[in-house]
């Protein structure tokens, strides 16, 4: 096979001068149908390849990728690597996969079927036009993706991995005379195209949403509130509160408010959350990282205590942690016990956001943004959309601060969430 | 960048056509409290095409550079067209041309820096940021090259050999103050190569030590008041402003979508003290920080005024759009990777000075803030927008006051501008800008510092 003979060339050129060696080829075939406005304009099919060499070389690591296979191109690169890892100041925590590992996946359709992509999309415009008149969809997007992915080490990891997924993407606002609303977006990833694409996910809601925004109040005044935040919303804060807390950057640079607080309560009893990047409840999979090795689910967070952090190898040695069994955003939260309808009649003042449009939250998890395609709720009844309404809060606390976790959850293709209600926000209207 | 004559291609141009030839490189360094965590290089090249019949577009690209492969690139667009012209049965007319030629290939330094000099640098900054920032108790420095380099042809008669590089170092400082991390990041750099902009590490240090002090500043700082103040904008956030909430609403895409500025063409907008452009490759006769004098449709590049003296007058065009609006084109059609098509974006937003001076404008204010560096921002369809301020001032009685700890502040952008009663006399361009719509794309905000309402977060 062609992907083993360059890797193992590549391989075989930096063992003659570095300790120990990666080299991961990763080769993607897609095909992508484009709507803008409303009508069917492109079809795009695009290749490309990534080579990825790494070297540690007396504890020094060079990185260097290029997108050629050919073998000037890889002596090259070889070249390339080994004096980028002559430049680095020697690290003992650089590191790969040291245990032997030879395996493969296959999962997904390996090939596109071009005239169903074509058909799903030109039947998601019909549908729209004809049960939400007043959306107008800015792009929408039905794509398949192949991808090829091998990675070799000079300890012996060989994994090799081929996948077929579909992904749709739509991008919308609603439009009236002259009254626009917020726009919105949904996306998802699908195993095939058996069913209609407007039946995906949230989408009926998110329509009605912005159909509903044309005709705004506002929330006036600043006043301590719930907000309940839909799954697509909450996968945002679950990433600022990862990167923020969990993640590599924040433990290495001792940022991180939980870095001494593993195995303590640091939410709400009834919150877990768990990366799961090989569920099979997902079509999408990251099978192996870039560490070189095979992932596995692992529980962040159980029942509210800090289990983990999501640390790569490198992370975890350089902060002497455990690594994390997978550093992904493949996101499981475990289901609550309250219907969505429940919840909702449980607001006495607060907003329901489908999309919240903030700013990246400080190192103290402080953060504050505009709540966008959002209703307001008092005395438990959704009263009207809103606009220019700004929430503002603390991760830490708000996490802490959960009051309901929904039964229902939204499987996106690469995270599976449930709608979550918080207290003791603050937000303020005009 | 591997290079082959396009020209091979143009006897088998069936219909309108674009060929590109392109090479992305990229540079990495990354270092979190002395540790060099990060130390990569990237370089991604490729052939494309992008072929129009009758309304329907077919794009195919590939990673292999040769005689062969861009044939097999060409046949594949035009397959891809030809699909779709089938199923979908436009019926539009042929897109205007423009026959162009042009070289924008800036030197490169004779002796470029080394890996081992980069990580030098990189390392002796860390090193001197230490010695002299005593009470910080984290330091992430990052250092990040591209260069976009193109080569296109077109079916028109247009030719564009350009490079696009721009050095940007992230330099980001935490410190401690009660128990509460407190951090405040700039960036360092601009248009060009790493050498024309880096002497020594000693040379960058005073700026560095300038933003310490203003952390200490922030460490110390207040969370400013809730509700709508009269702010000063400066230049970095008159830019975000710019670009987030009224050049993405001028996009013609969005526009044909039905963003707020399609019901607003040769209205009223914004105070008649304000202007607003996005510039091609030159602003005020001096160079913009994102050159395009060719776009990726190979039209020619030409200001657009998006906002005259208040007044809504340009929308931003690629080909298609110019044609369907009958307006002219601006030359705003932009690719970031050989892989991606052209869309319509924006170059160097920008809104224009005026004739206030920055010490006036904050002796006017009795009760307010001073709003100076940005975080991120995202901004609506409507002109809704949100902007992350990581510094900035209190102003009490017209003179500045405690820092601010870091606040969101969002508005309307065609209401906040309507209330903007000054405007300063200086134009300065941020460093590192990149704006995500479909794909990334290196962009240019700039522009004065601008007095008006605006919503603050608070707490």
């Amino acid at each position: 096979m062609a992907d083993n003979r360059i890797l193992q060339t590549a391989l075989k050129q930096l063992r003659k001068s570095a300790d120990k060696a990666q080299c991961r080829l990763t080769e993607t075939r897609s095909t992508e149908i484009n709507a803008d406005e409303g009508v069917v304009k492109l079809l795009r099919t695009t290749g490309n390849s990534s080579l990825l060499l790494q070297a540690i070389k007396n504890g020094r690591k060079g990185t260097h990728s290029i997108n050629k296979t050919n073998a000037s191109s890889v002596s090259e690169a070889v070249k390339a690597v080994l004096s980028s890892a002559d430049s680095a100041p020697a690290d003992p925590a650089h590191d790969f996969a040291h245990r032997p590992n030879r395996r493969s996946l296959v999962k997904g359709p390996l090939q596109p079927d071009l005239d169903q992509m074509h058909s799903r999309l030109t039947e998601l415009l019909a549908d729209i036009r004809e049960r939400y008149p007043l959306v107008r969809v800015r792009a929408a997007i039905v794509a398949h993706v192949n991808r090829h992915d091998r990675l070799v080490n000079s300890s012996g990891v060989d994994l090799t991995s081929s996948t077929g997924v579909y992904w749709f993407m739509v991008m919308f606002l609603a439009k009236q005379g002259t009254k626009t609303s917020s726009f919105n977006y949904s996306g998802s990833s699908l195993p095939d195209l058996s069913g209609r694409l407007i039946d995906t996910g949230m989408l009926h809601l998110q329509f009605q949403q912005v159909q509903d925004q044309l005709n705004c109040g506002q929330s006036s005044g600043k006043f301590s509130g719930d907000i309940l935040l839909a799954p697509g919303c909450l996968a945002h804060f679950i990433d600022d509160y990862s990167g923020i807390f969990l993640c590599d950057r924040a433990l290495i640079s001792e940022t991180s408010l939980l870095r001494d607080k593993l195995g303590q309560k640091v939410a709400d009893q009834d919150f877990s959350l768990e990366t799961s990047p090989v569920n099979k409840c997902f079509c999408e999979t990251e099978w192996f990282n870039s560490d070189g090795f095979v992932q596995k689910g692992c529980r962040l967070i159980d029942a509210g205590v800090l289990k983990h952090f999501s640390l790569s190898l490198y992370g975890a040695r350089k902060t002497g942690r455990k690594r994390s069994s997978n550093v992904s955003q493949f996101y499981i939260v475990k289901p609550g016990n309250t219907n969505l309808d429940a919840m909702l009649s449980s607001i006495k003042r607060g907003l329901l956001v489908l999309r919240f449009s903030g700013g990246t939250p400080s190192v103290s998890g402080d953060f504050s943004g505009v709540a966008k395609n959002c209703y307001y709720i008092e005395n438990g009844k959704i009263r009207h959309p809103v606009t220019e309404t700004m929430v503002a809060g603390n991760l830490l606390a708000m996490f802490k601060n959960i009051r309901s976790i929904s039964r229902e959850r939204v499987n996106s293709g690469s995270w599976l969430l449930p709608w979550m209600l918080f207290s003791g926000l603050t937000i303020s209207g005009k | 960048m591997i290079d082959l004559d396009l020209r091979h291609a143009s006897p088998d141009f069936k219909h309108y056509t674009e060929l590109r030839l392109q090479e992305n490189k990229e540079t990495r360094l990354s270092l979190i409290n002395g540790s060099l965590i990060s130390n990569s290089r990237t370089a991604k090249s490729g052939l494309s095409a992008r072929t129009y019949i009758n309304g329907s577009w077919g794009f195919a690209s590939s990673p292999v550079i040769d005689k062969r492969t861009l044939r097999a690139v060409l046949k594949e667009a035009d397959f891809n067209a030809g699909y779709l012209n089938r199923k979908v049965k436009l019926g539009k007319p042929e897109l205007p041309c423009c026959r162009k030629k042009a070289v924008d290939v800036p030197e490169a330094p004779k002796k470029p820096c080394s890996a081992t000099e980069l990580v030098a640098f990189m390392t002796g900054l860390d090193h001197l940021i230490s010695d002299s920032c005593p009470k910080l108790s984290s330091r992430s420095l990052r250092l990040y090259f591209i260069s976009m380099e193109k080569k296109l042809i077109t079916s028109c008669g247009s030719e564009l050999h350009s490079l696009l590089p721009r050095i940007s170092l992230y330099v980001d400082l935490t410190m401690e103050h009660k128990g509460e991390p407190v951090s405040l990041y700039n960036v360092y750099g601009g248009y060009g190569f790493f050498e024309q902009h880096f002497t020594s590490p000693e040379a960058l240090l005073p700026a560095v030590e300038k933003q310490y002090q203003s952390l200490e500043q922030k460490s110390r700082g207040i969370h400013p008041r809730a509700g709508v103040h009269t702010c000063i904008l400066d230049a970095e956030l008159g830019g975000i402003l710019a670009h987030e909430a009224v050049g993405h609403t001028v996009e013609s895409d969005l526009v044909r979508s039905g963003s707020v500025a399609a019901d607003r063409w040769r209205q009223p907008v914004a105070s008649p003290i304000v202007s607003l452009a996005d510039f091609a490759h030159t602003a005020l006769g001096r160079p913009c920080p994102v050159p395009v004098h060719i776009d990726d449709e190979g039209m020619a590049a030409r200001d657009a005024m998006i906002i005259e003296n208040g007044i809504l007058s340009s929308y931003l065009h690629d080909k298609e759009s110019a044609m369907d609006f009958n307006m002219p084109p601006t030359g705003n059609a932009r690719a970031f990777e050989y892989s991606d098509e052209p869309l319509v974006r924006m170059r160097n937003t920008a809104i224009l000075p005026g004739k206030d001076r920055i010490s006036d404008m904050i002796a006017s204010i009795d009760d307010g803030y001073y709003l100076i560096r940005p975080g991120n921002g995202q901004a609506d369809a409507t002109g809704e927008f949100m902007f992350a301020v990581t510094m900035g001032y209190e102003i009490k009685k017209g003179a500045l006051g405690r820092a601010l700890k870091d606040v969101t502040v969002s508005g309307v952008a065609f209401d906040f501008l309507k209330t903007v009663d000054m405007v300063s006399d200086e134009l300065s361009w941020e460093c590192g800008g990149f704006c995500s719509k479909k794909q990334l794309m290196i962009v240019g905000m700039g522009g004065p510092a601008v007095r008006g309402l605006i919503n603050v977060g608070g707490r």
